[in-house]
């Protein structure tokens, strides 16, 4: 990241994005280095600062991507960032040479209220008019060569979604090099300047420096502004010199609180008077049309819950015959190398039960990974989730939330580490931590598997697809509903909050591009396939290899000679007709003994014997030693489960001859003593607790990792006990009260 | 100081007077237009919603509120903007 160009003289020459939210920031960004930033159709996508080389022909420059923010006075974290890069405050990377001002030219006069405040920084600017294609839709007409003389820096409209006007970007730039330009400056009135002039004398800073003029501003017209920390003098006394600044402002007749708005507006209309014209009569866009129905007073709910409803049913029954495929490569692959390990006995079980059962069972879910990522990229691009924001915004505040909150809850529902990383947006510190609490609920897509895998045993062949994609569909809400009145508690009587501001803008319907919501669903498919061949991969071998050993060879003719006594007693045959039966790989009694054989030495591996030592303790939840190993073994990551399983089922021999699958296997899983001896472990009670366990236990080390970054250990280790009884709870209750119906 | 306050949208007498001078962006029926008057700034938020362009003699729209009530939906400038209600009171309007 920190190349030493022979063209670059001194250093890389820096150049910042700067803009309000979801105007094109992250998509120009991308078009001028050639990386792939996320895009959505959302304000607040881009929540922290991402750098990338542009190639310019005088050289490389560093391309800075921010979060979008409305104005200079910072709320909330990822706006925050936004402050401290124009100011140079990262040690990192100093204050940006060029500023490249992205302004949707379809609402130009609010998108100048930001570039206003940044004028004051005297950094040189080109102004971008982005979604050029976006004016003559909304009915509205730009005089581009009145604004340019207005304006006096390069503007330049573009497309960022066509690429156009890259180029005439990366000239621009090339051209501000040669003679920096700016912003014409406003013109403050007399009283605007005694209270500044006050403040930088009043009011050093550490080190002596003067304040700068946009520090100024902050300090005058902010309620809460982080500018105090920089000044030599103690809060309180700063705050007695900007109340009397603040009283030359008032004695010109003017409300300090609104008058850096107004000055700076009026400024802006000076600038674009008659630059923008505006057909009168336009017939209502798209946007209004489609939200006519979608945000209607009684259909809108209706058609979240519907479209909510439809995603999951999708995940749940078209990845069937993809499923399918993959199932069979497996079995292939098996029966194709099988036969080459014949030879060594170790070997052929490390890689057949092991690590292809393992990774195989894993990857079996590949495509319902795709599916959900299609649904959530098309939400996002579409513009819909800021709709849902709206419309859950009553919910969400009910319990201490905010509608802001609905996104990065959404986004958990993919994964819960983006979706605890999207909560920079949130302004207020308490309702952010809450939702950084409550995030982990929301069921990700590493809980899929396991609902799957459970329903499509036993409820479907029951039940039928219709329960089926209901169960799913209810899984997912489990979270949701243990989420809220967590919330609430939380905001209530930990955080105190108080109710908290919102204010977002719902952006246009846009038809989402078909690049992206591919490249998001290669990316995820990406992590996936990658996940299986790392994590998956070596967590597979351990287990593996904690089911094998310890074997005793010398057991075996013990086991041996115990079958066969076992079987004379019964008086299936003689002694010797029994041996014969064996020696026969096809007949039934040898696969009866291999399945005594493998369940044996599976019981006295490590594995068995740890699964025994926990089992009491899930024993409420009616699981038995096999699910509670594999629930200890999955706190690492979720996914977990399915190969630890399927390694379980394969050493033991379980796994169906004609239907391989880990499927048929769990079916087939019966007690083998006690009083439940040889019913089935698997009852629908115990599938619904062990679903429950995964949808609220905290089996994920790397979202316990980012909870510790963005809230601190204190909270991830409540989090992780928190969520942990509950999951225990969810299970021991789903068993007890599911036992007395089925 | 506590006896002088009068709840003046409880009063109905002075909610009488304050309706025809004053009147909040909640009142407004929806698709109705109005001009802002005034922004009662408070709080930070309201600093907000002066960056995204609502200020005085801005002309606004209330078009949409939500399935449960709350939040509502404002249209300025061709931006469609949500706010809550308990934001939007300090948004003084007169109908056009
Ligand atoms: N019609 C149109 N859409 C565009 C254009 N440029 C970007 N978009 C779309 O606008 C949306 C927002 O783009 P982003 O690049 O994510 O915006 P951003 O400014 O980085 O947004 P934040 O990170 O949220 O501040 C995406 O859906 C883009 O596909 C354009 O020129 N025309
Ligand atoms: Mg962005």
């Amino acid at each position: 990241m920190d190349p030493v160009t022979p063209a670059a003289p001194s250093r890389t020459l820096r150049i910042a994005l700067i803009g309000n939210p979801n105007t094109g920031k992250s998509t120009l960004f991308n078009n001028l280095t050639g990386l792939r930033q996320k895009t959505g159709n959302y304000p607040g996508v881009t929540v922290s600062r991402k750098a990338g080389i542009m190639k310019l022909p005088a050289g490389d420059a560093e391309l800075i991507d921010l979060p979008g923010t409305y104005s200079l006075s910072a709320h909330s974290p990822d706006e925050r960032v936004v402050i401290d890069v124009l100011n140079g405050r990262f040690k990192e990377i100093g204050k940006p040479d060029i500023i490249l001002f992205v302004a949707d030219a379809g609402n130009l006069r609010r998108n100048l209220f930001l570039a206003s405040q940044v004028a004051t920084l005297k950094i040189p600017m080109i102004l971008i008019l982005n979604q050029w294609d976006s004016v003559a839709k909304s009915g509205q007409q730009i005089d581009l060569n009145l604004l340019k003389g207005r304006m006096g820096i390069p503007v330049i409209p573009t497309i960022g979604t066509k690429d156009q006007g890259t180029a005439d970007v990366k000239q621009a730039i090339l051209d501000l090099l040669d003679e920096p330009k700016y912003l014409p400056e406003i013109q403050w009135p007399d009283s605007m300047n005694t209270a500044m002039e006050h403040l930088k004398v009043s009011l050093p800073c550490v080190g002596d420096e003067l304040l700068s003029e946009s520090e100024t501003h902050r300090l005058l017209f902010d309620t809460h502004s982080a500018e105090v920390q920089r000044l030599k003098v103690s809060a309180e006394e700063a705050k007695r010199e900007v109340v009397k600044a603040r009283e030359f402002l008032r004695k010109d007749g003017m409300n300090p609180l609104v008058a850096e708005a107004m000055l700076h507006y009026r400024h802006i209309d000076g600038l674009i008077g008659g630059v923008v014209l505006k057909d009168p009569d336009l017939a209502p866009g798209t946007t209004e049309s489609i939200d006519k129905l979608l945000l209607h007073r009684g259909w809108g709910l209706a058609a979240f819950v519907g479209m909510m409803y439809v995603v999951f049913q999708a995940v749940y029954s078209w990845a069937g015959p993809v499923m399918d495929l993959i199932e069979g490569g497996k079995v292939w692959v098996q029966d194709m190398i099988g036969p080459a390990l014949a030879g060594t006995p170790m070997l052929q079980s490390l890689v057949l039960d092991g690590v292809i059962e393992g990774v195989g069972a894993f990857l079996i879910f590949l495509p319902q990974i795709l599916i959900l990522f299609a649904f959530i990229s098309l939400l996002e691009d579409s513009g819909y989730m800021a709709r849902a924001a709206f419309i859950m915004d009553k919910l969400f505040s009910w319990c201490g939330l905010n509608g802001k909150s609905f996104v990065p809850l959404l986004s958990s529902y993919a994964c819960a580490i983006p979706g605890i990383m999207a909560t920079r947006t949130i302004e207020d510190p308490k309702s952010r931590l809450a939702t950084v609490f409550v995030a982990p609920f929301m069921s990700c897509s590493a809980r899929l598997p396991v609902y799957i895998l459970c329903i499509g045993a036993f409820i479907e062949p029951v039940y039928g697809p219709w329960w089926a994609g209901f169960t799913l569909f209810m899984m997912h809400f489990v979270g949701l509903a243990v989420a809220v009145p967590t919330a609430w508690f939380v905001t209530r009587f930990i955080l105190k909050t108080k109710s908290q501001p919102f204010v977002m803008e719902l952006p246009k319907y846009r038809a989402p591009r078909m690049r992206d919501v591919g490249y998001r669903m290669w990316q995820a498919g990406l992590e996936f396939v990658q996940k299986a061949g790392t994590i998956i991969f070596f967590i597979t071998i351990i287990i593996w290899a904690s089911l094998y050993f310890p074997r005793s060879d010398s057991q075996e003719p013990v086991i041996r000679s115990e079958f066969i006594a076992e079987k004379v007693a019964d008086g299936i045959g003689t002694e010797d007709a029994i041996v014969t039966l064996l020696e026969d790989p096809d007949s039934e009694l040898n696969q009866e003994y291999h399945l005594l054989l493998g369940s044996t030495q599976i019981n006295q591996s490590f594995m068995g014997r740890i699964g025994k030592a926990v089992q009491p303790i899930f024993e409420p939840a009616g699981f038995d030693w096999r699910i509670s190993v594999s629930v200890l073994a999955s706190y690492p990551a979720r996914e977990v489960i399915i190969s630890t399983l399927g390694i379980i089922y394969s050493l033991g021999g379980d796994v169906d001859e004609e239907d391989g699958s880990l499927r048929a296997a769990l079916k087939n899983s019966k007690w083998q003593e006690g009083e439940r001896a040889e019913t089935p472990i698997y009852t629908v009670p115990v599938v619904i607790g062990l679903m429950v366990f995964f949808a609220l236990c905290s089996q994920c080390g790397a979202t316990t990792s980012i909870i510790i970054k963005e809230a601190g250990l204190r909270w991830a280790i409540a989090s992780f006990v928190y969520m942990t009884a509950l999951a225990w709870l969810g299970a021991v209750i789903s068993y007890q009260v599911g036992t007395r119906f089925f | 100081m506590v006896f002088l306050r009068v709840r003046v949208d409880k009063d109905p007498f002075l909610r009488v007077i304050l309706n025809r001078t004053l009147s909040s962006l909640l009142s407004l029926k929806l698709g109705q237009k109005a001009r802002v008057t005034e922004i009662r700034a408070e709080s930070h938020i309201d600093q907000r919603i002066l960056s995204l362009g609502i200020g005085a003699n801005v002309i606004i729209q209330l078009s949409k509120v939500a399935p449960l009530g709350d939040p509502i939906a404002i249209e300025v400038d061709g931006a469609l903007i949500m706010l809550r209600k308990s934001e939007a009171q300090g948004i003084q309007v007169e109908p056009i």
